[in-house]
């Protein structure tokens, strides 16, 4: 069995027993704010990943994932608020106008040798301003009133309104990660890889670096815009300050850089852990300090594991699942937290500051005599790794 | 018809020229060395022949086609290949993923299972086979400049440009290095060699091309070229400035 086959059968798995999470809460009497509490998390993951595609892989650093979602949110926005769209015909023009969004930039801005580093991040960060402005003063888009999107039906096939997001959410969700899998398995994400590592030797090797950025860029939009989409619905009502503000490009940065940038993984795994842990202490009353406790755990983490907290993840795979499953055990057994998500929450937490012990001291803990173990040893990622077994 | 054919190049970086006319050509088959004292343009030579930036003017036939204004890519898929003078393997790849990205692009396309087979040709060739997976940053002078000499193989080019493979070598690697590019002209690779070092050059070389300050100086067999007055002048001149 190939890695592919592997990973592929792991999708299946997950997409089929999450479909099934809305059934079985319901059957066992758990609240709704569980099925809720998924559907943000979905949404996060799909921003993260859609993000990640660009600059984790091609290392462009992109300051605008709110312009792809806010394009996403108000081409929805707009079509069923004022045209009388249906919900379900106008999320895929969302994530298609994102797309071209998206396309539009990149012949502009990858056209230009100037524009990369600091340069490419601004430039990426104005267009979401500009975007926002245009719409604020735009009475066709938004006008400045904001669009209320109570009036709009979602398809009743989908069930409920809660159970209908999470079944969406959880579809784009898997396709965005799906996507990101696919990329970062295949010539286009090893052109990227190349690209991030030193695009005129990329070039001068013969990968096509305008077309394959282009391609990185179109798929980050496209899926942060049919998110952008679907969680219109979600907002309920729909503002400039809402939907243009610093929150989306800020958090999928986040989530990135603390899960990992370069594997596929990553961002799935920094998206769980930071929007866990950003739900608890809002929860938990701490909405204010919210934003102050992530951002330190973050710089703890970014110091303690450069990497990302992923590649730990699997080189201990192990210590993962026993500190995770233990600590989940022991918070469920005795009854410690009010919720499941406290106790996930919780386990996280420890897992993570397991993980976070470094290298070196990891392999005398280990008993090893800190030779090989000590020194991390390059693991060939990706299905080049097949090339020994 | 020559493999390339170079016509009256132009660049200049500012106030400076650093190629002012350049016409040359390489021949299918051929180790064409280009010599020249320190700033006579060689390496913006084929910076511009990889397409690494533009000429300002002239030129530029391979295959025959015109490549003057092509995108690196394109220039990388009709099969010319170059390495660099100070390395620049892709740092977060192993020196197999390395070759391997280059074997997936390159001259054509292939798959990335075909890519794992080949690297391990080229990590053979190169006998790098032994530090295959480890971090680039482990690696030596030697061994990076062999990595990058096997990089350019992997897209099986059929002109290659070699950017001072010998700079920085001791004697030993210098002779396994000359060794390796008879082995790779073997193989049916034109070779175009820039080289500082005169006696390696002298060796491999079917033939030779001067340049100083920007234009081509002399030409032909390298014994002939190297007693021309001329090329004499142009080195000694440069040892008498830099004296």
């Amino acid at each position: 069995m190939t890695a592919r086959t592997r990973v592929l059968i792991g999708f299946a798995v997950a997409a089929v027993a999450l479909f099934f999470v809305p059934a079985i809460t319901e059957s066992l009497e758990l609240p709704r704010f569980y099925v809720i509490f998924l559907i943000t998390i979905f949404f996060w993951i799909s921003q993260a990943s859609s993000w990640n595609v660009l600059t984790g892989f091609s290392g462009y650093f992109s300051f605008g994932q709110g312009a792809w979602y806010g394009i996403g949110v108000y081409t929805v926005a707009v079509l069923t608020g004022k045209h009388g769209w249906s919900f379900i015909t106008a999320v895929p023009v969302a994530g298609l106008l994102a797309l071209i969004g998206g396309l539009g930039l990149g012949f502009v801005v990858f056209r230009v040798r100037r524009l990369t580093g600091e340069i490419f991040a601004l430039t990426t960060l104005a267009i979401a301003f500009v975007l926002a402005s245009v719409a604020r003063i735009t009475s066709a888009i938004d006008g400045g009133t904001g669009i209320f999107m109570t009036g709009t039906p979602i398809p009743e096939f989908l069930g409920e309104f809660n159970t209908a997001m999470y079944r969406m959410t959880l579809l784009v969700m898997l396709l965005t990660v799906l996507a990101a899998y696919l990329t970062h398995d295949s010539r286009l994400g090893w052109g990227l890889f190349s690209i991030r590592d030193d695009e005129p030797v990329a070039g001068g090797l013969g990968v096509p670096v305008f077309r394959y950025k282009m391609v990185a860029l179109g798929i980050n939009a496209f899926f942060a815009g049919l998110m952008g989409g679907v969680w219109a619905l979600q907002l309920g009502f729909v503002t400039i300050e809402d939907v243009f503000n610093i929150r989306v490009p800020l958090f999928v940065i986040l989530m990135s850089v603390l899960g990992g940038l370069t594997h596929w993984m990553g961002p799935v795994v920094g998206a769980v852990i930071i929007y866990t842990f950003s739900d608890r202490l809002n929860s938990a009353g701490l909405t204010d300090v919210n934003q102050i406790i992530v951002g330190a755990l973050l710089v703890i983490l970014a110091l303690a594991v450069r990497e990302g907290i992923y590649p730990r993840m699997r080189d201990r795979w192990v210590t993962t699942l026993v500190t995770f499953g233990g600590a989940m055990a022991i918070l469920v057994i005795f009854d410690l937290t009010e919720s499941l998500i406290t106790d996930s929450a919780f386990a996280m937490l420890a897992t993570v500051l397991v993980l976070m012990v470094p290298d070196r001291l990891w392999a005398r803990i280990r008993g090893s005599d800190g030779g090989d173990d000590a020194r991390p040893m390059r693991e060939p990622v990706g299905p080049l790794a097949e090339v020994d077994t | 018809m020559s493999l390339l054919e170079i016509r009256g190049v132009r660049k200049r970086f500012g106030g400076v020229v650093a190629l002012d006319g350049v016409d040359m050509h390489i021949d299918e088959g051929e180790i064409l060395g280009l010599v020249g004292p320190n700033g006579s343009g060689k390496s913006t030579l084929i910076n511009i022949l990889s397409a690494f930036y533009p000429s300002d003017e002239g030129s530029i036939v391979f295959e025959g086609e015109d490549v003057t204004e092509q995108a690196a890519h394109r220039i990388a898929a009709l099969g010319l290949a170059r390495t660099y003078q100070i390395p620049r393997p892709f740092d977060t790849m192993t020196p197999r993923e390395n070759i391997a990205v280059s074997y997936m692009f390159g001259h054509s396309r292939h798959s990335l299972s075909e890519a794992r087979e080949a690297a391990q040709e080229w990590l053979e060739f190169t006998g790098l086979d032994g530090v295959a997976d480890i971090g680039i940053g482990e690696l030596t002078l030697h061994q990076l400049k062999f990595l990058e000499l096997a990089r350019s193989l992997a897209t099986q080019p059929g002109l290659l440009l070699l950017d001072e493979v010998l700079a920085g070598l001791n004697p030993s690697e210098m002779n396994e290095s000359v060794e390796m590019i008879r082995r790779i002209h073997e193989r049916g690779v034109t070779i175009l060699i820039v080289e500082h070092v005169v006696r390696a050059v002298m060796a491999l070389s079917d033939r030779l091309v001067v340049l100083d300050q920007g234009r081509v100086i002399s030409e032909g067999e390298p014994e002939t070229v190297m007693a021309d007055p001329v090329v004499v002048a142009a080195y000694l001149g440069e040892k008498r400035k830099g004296a």
